[in-house]
């Protein structure tokens, strides 16, 4: 055989050899029998990173899965659909019958993460300092007239009135975490290292926070409820709503943590690696009118855009039939839920009759008047818009959409109340209270400027009620109120797609849990593919497969050199041959 | 042109330089004060009280007229202080400096690779200008370079990041790479279907189309009839006097793409999930992150200037009749 053909087949050899090699490095092992093993890395994916590891400091939703799931704890956990609370850094509470005193009692074998115990001074601290700062969490916490500290594990809230709904707003989602007193005291807490390496008492310990790629949270083995299943938490950012699907099905990330579009989830529901949950109807969306504007401040006209909205056209065009219509002012999984109080239902020719009896009849050109709807792009109602849009016109009003990023928004309509009909959304639970935030008199998102005094009086009563059944009245009555007046209506019952791998269970939004598991609790999260030695395999394969193809492609590209360079010196040997 | 008088024409540069940089830097200030959205309620949150909000603008200074809050920016800038991010708790020097070498990594890499294959291939394809070669090539690049970026970015996540699993598409960095040779390589890796994108639809069109138009006028010139009718052949014709003369307006592109390096590629950098320059600017802006904006804005300008100081030193090097005057 000539030489350089032994050459090329020696190097081919060679390369075939080491992507042999590099195959075998690609091989992984065989899922086990479906029961809970300890192991695995869970891959979440986000689409913003957050601004600050410590969420007391800084309205922060984006590190909720490394800070209120991961890091931190709470005094206690919810979970938002179903209202239960769940024990956190407290292993035991009481509400006085008054309901302006709660006594917790924390848990003894509770330790940060650097092994110091935690103590009822880390939540007097950490509250104290949220209400001298005035931060964001205030809201929660302003009604605490003060903190007892009788040992080391007993805090007690004494609050400034009665409020039955307390308890559950230290478990929710813009509640306050319990930092470390010894880490942050006497130290500028908004830049203090820990709001990058937080220290917390948490079922997961920080690992790495790449700043653009992710952050990574490994098991507490310590943690006074038991170590989480997993070995490891990874939170990816993927910006792109495309690619955070794309990655999902392909196995990159495991979870994703912000829904995909509603127009893709039959196809993702086709997919056998993947369940597709559609949570309870988590939040309702609706029409906001501005009472402070004609012609929006007369009930006729109200009413009549009301009835001229087609909400299950928008529920099957916009929300392709996943979203449920609303038909009161509660969600009506809401346990407070009146379902005697109705919104008025779709009904065209009534509403043309209203609007002629308010006095605003078809012009020449057909239309009535013009409104702006102005709704956040950010929050994805744009599509509900320019479907209302058509649905008003129909009625003769001619509707200009204006779709604006958040921080216009937030001006626009929260601050200087410039608009006609703004299109929101927002929770009004699990607490029935949390309610009062969009129709209390003078709250900051009473954007619709609605003042009932009697609706006020029957917050306050719910508030401080500690009886279910009162409650319950309290809330029923505020639903009829709002039907009637109509300062604003719901559309349709927000559901919250949840997307991950089927080889993933005991994520929260997971039905076999279902109401078993605070909102983002993920230390029951276990893999099917766990053995407990996943996870540094894992990781050097992640290098070790880039170094193979990096190697395999040099040597393809030597041989293919090698070969040219033969070939041509053959060649010139021919030519001078001849 | 004279090599001496070079320090000098490079020091005039940048002093006339200062006063554009300062009036980049007005101009944005007053365009981003006047913009709509309200920094202190969006740092404050939808939850906060109108007193919580009061307090926020006041911490940071935002209930101060303009013009005190206008030249106590400049006055830190003198000092070196870019000022504090409001969305990132971090001074904004520090987070510029998180993601600008990501940026020029992946930019560079990209352009310098595009370049060069672009012009190889532009200057091969004006030797063969009017065969079918030409053709093919003039088509190809006008075609990719009419493509969208995301498209072709999202077309290659699917291809070879979903269905072949060749290449990773999703950030800079895969998860638990220790070693300086592993994380090279693991970037590298990273970089590979980014950088393929901005070269197929940005670098090489504009530069294989830019470079093959200049061959072709400068071959037409007299003086490469001369240089044939002098009996050189054709390969010393097109080195020693056609390809310098033709070079020049390829430079010339090089800076202005260059001077997009920074915030040019938000769309790939999103796509990729690249944590760089353009998606900083773009989440500054979203988050109406005042400083970290103006920090943008001040590297950005600063750069933009560099690069056609550049340019203009390199322009002068290769045509005579350009002077440093």
């Amino acid at each position: 055989m000539k030489n350089w053909l032994r050459f090329i087949i020696t190097l081919a050899a060679v390369g075939a050899m080491v992507l042999g090699i590099a195959a075998m490095a690609l091989a992984h092992g065989e899922p086990t029998d479906n029961k809970p093993e300890y192991g695995g890395t869970l891959i979440i994916s986000n689409r913003v990173e957050m601004k600050t590891l410590n969420p007391n400091v800084d309205v922060d939703m984006e590190s909720f899965f490394v800070t209120h799931a991961g890091v931190y704890d709470r005094l206690v956990e919810l979970d938002t659909e179903t209202g239960n609370v769940f024990p956190d850094l407290a292993e035991s509470w009481e509400v006085s019958d008054d309901a302006k005193k709660l006594t917790f009692k924390l848990h003894p074998d509770a330790k940060w993460h650097d092994g110091e115990a935690v103590t009822s001074a880390d939540v007097e601290w950490t509250f104290n300092k949220i209400l001298e700062e005035q931060a964001w969490q205030s809201a929660v916490l302003n009604i605490i007239e003060s903190i007892e500290t009788p040992d080391k594990h007993t805090v007690i809230l004494n609050l400034n009135e009665p409020n039955a709904a307390f308890l559950s707003r230290l478990g929710e989602l813009n509640a306050p975490v319990i930092l470390p007193k010894h880490i942050y005291e006497g130290t500028d807490w908004t830049t203090n290292e820990a709001n990058e390496k937080p220290i917390g008492s948490g079922p997961f310990k920080f690992v790495e926070w790449v700043k653009g790629s992710h952050v990574e949270v490994v098991a507490n083995t310590e943690y006074h409820w038991g170590r989480p299943y997993v070995d490891r938490l990874i939170l990816r950012f993927i910006p792109s709503q495309a690619v955070d699907m794309a990655a999902c099905e392909s196995g990159e990330i495991h979870y994703m943590s912000q829904s995909p579009p509603f127009g893709e989830l039959e196809r993702l529901s086709k997919n056998s690696d993947l369940k597709v949950i559609l949570e309870k109807r988590v939040l309702p969306i609706w029409v906001a009118f501005n009472l402070r504007r004609e012609p929006v401040n007369d009930i006729r006209v109200r009413r009549a855009i009301a009835m001229a909205t087609d909400e299950e056209d928008i529920a099957k065009r916009v929300y392709f039939g996943h979203c449920p219509v609303a038909e009161g002012a509660y969600l009506s999984s809401s346990w407070v839920y009146n379902p005697d109080a109705l919104e008025p239902t779709y009904n065209p020719e009534e509403a043309e009759r209203l609007l002629d009896e308010a006095g605003y009849p078809r012009g020449a050109d057909g239309t009535r008047f013009s409104l702006e709807i102005v709704d956040s792009i950010t929050m994805g109602f744009s599509e509900t818009n320019q479907v209302m849009k058509e649905q008003l016109a129909k009625v003769g009003i001619d509707v200009t959409i204006e779709s604006i990023e958040w921080g216009s928004f937030t001006e626009k309509v929260l601050k200087k109340y410039d608009c006609d009909i703004a299109l929101v959304g927002g929770p009004h639970g699990p607490d029935p209270d949390t309610f009062s935030n969009f129709l209390e008199t003078g709250k900051f998102r009473n954007t619709m400027g609605y003042s009932n005094p009697r609706v006020d009086e029957l917050f306050q009563l719910g508030r401080s009620s500690g009886d279910p059944e009162k409650r319950k009245q309290y809330y029923q009555e505020i639903q009829q109120i709002v039907v009637d007046e109509l300062p604003r209506y719901n559309i349709v019952e927000y559901t919250w797609p949840c997307v991950y791998r089927a080889d993933w269970h005991g994520i929260p939004c997971d039905p076999e849990y279902d109401g078993q598991l605070a909102t983002y609790d993920m230390s029951h999260v276990w893999w099917d593919g766990a053995t407990g030695t996943e996870l540094e395999a894992a990781s050097a394969a992640a290098a070790g497969t880039a170094v193979w193809w990096i190697v395999g492609a040099a040597v393809v590209i030597v041989v293919a050199v090698g070969a040219y360079f033969l070939w041509f010196r053959k060649r010139a040997q021919s030519k001078a041959a001849s | 042109m004279s090599v001496g008088r070079l320090p000098r024409y490079v020091v005039r540069r940048v002093l006339q330089f200062v006063p554009v940089i300062l009036a980049v830097l007005i101009f944005n200030f007053v365009l981003i004060k006047i913009a709509p959205g309200d920094p202190a309620l969006t740092m404050a949150g939808e939850w906060a009280t109108k007193e919580q909000v009061e307090l926020v603008r006041q911490k940071w200074g935002l209930d101060q007229p303009l013009m005190t809050q206008l030249l106590r920016y400049l006055g830190n800038l003198l000092g070196g202080d870019l000022g504090f991010s409001y969305h990132y708790h971090m001074p904004v020097l520090d987070v510029i400096m998180l993601r600008l070498p990501k940026t020029l990594l992946l930019v560079l890499t990209s352009m310098i690779m595009g370049i060069v294959l672009g012009t190889l291939i532009g200057v091969y394809s004006a030797s063969r200008y009017g065969t079918r070669l030409d053709l093919v090539a003039s088509v190809l690049s006008l075609a990719f370079y009419s493509i969208p970026v995301f498209w072709l970015g999202l077309l290659l996540i699917i291809v070879f990041g979903l269905n072949l699993k060749l290449f990773p598409y999703t950030g800079y960095i895969s998860f638990g790479v220790k070693g300086a040779f592993s994380v090279v390589v693991d970037v590298l890796w990273h970089m590979v279907m980014p950088s393929v994108t901005l070269m197929a639809c940005l670098y090489i069109p504009v530069f294989l189309r830019i470079s093959r138009a200049s061959v072709v006028e400068v071959m037409k010139e007299d003086y490469i009839t001369t240089a044939r009718a002098a009996g050189l052949g054709e390969r010393a014709v097109f080195m020693r006097h056609a390809l310098r003369n033709a070079i020049v307006p390829v430079v010339q592109m090089v800076g202005i793409w260059m001077s997009q390096a920074l915030t040019g590629v938000v769309l790939t950098e999103t796509v990729f999930s690249w944590p760089g320059m353009g998606t900083l600017m773009y989440t500054a802006i979203i988050m109406r992150d005042y400083p970290l904006l103006m920090g943008i804005f001040l590297i950005t300008a600063v750069w933009v200037v560099l690069t056609f100081l550049a340019v203009d030193v390199a322009t002068a090097y290769l045509d005579p009749r350009v002077t440093y005057e």
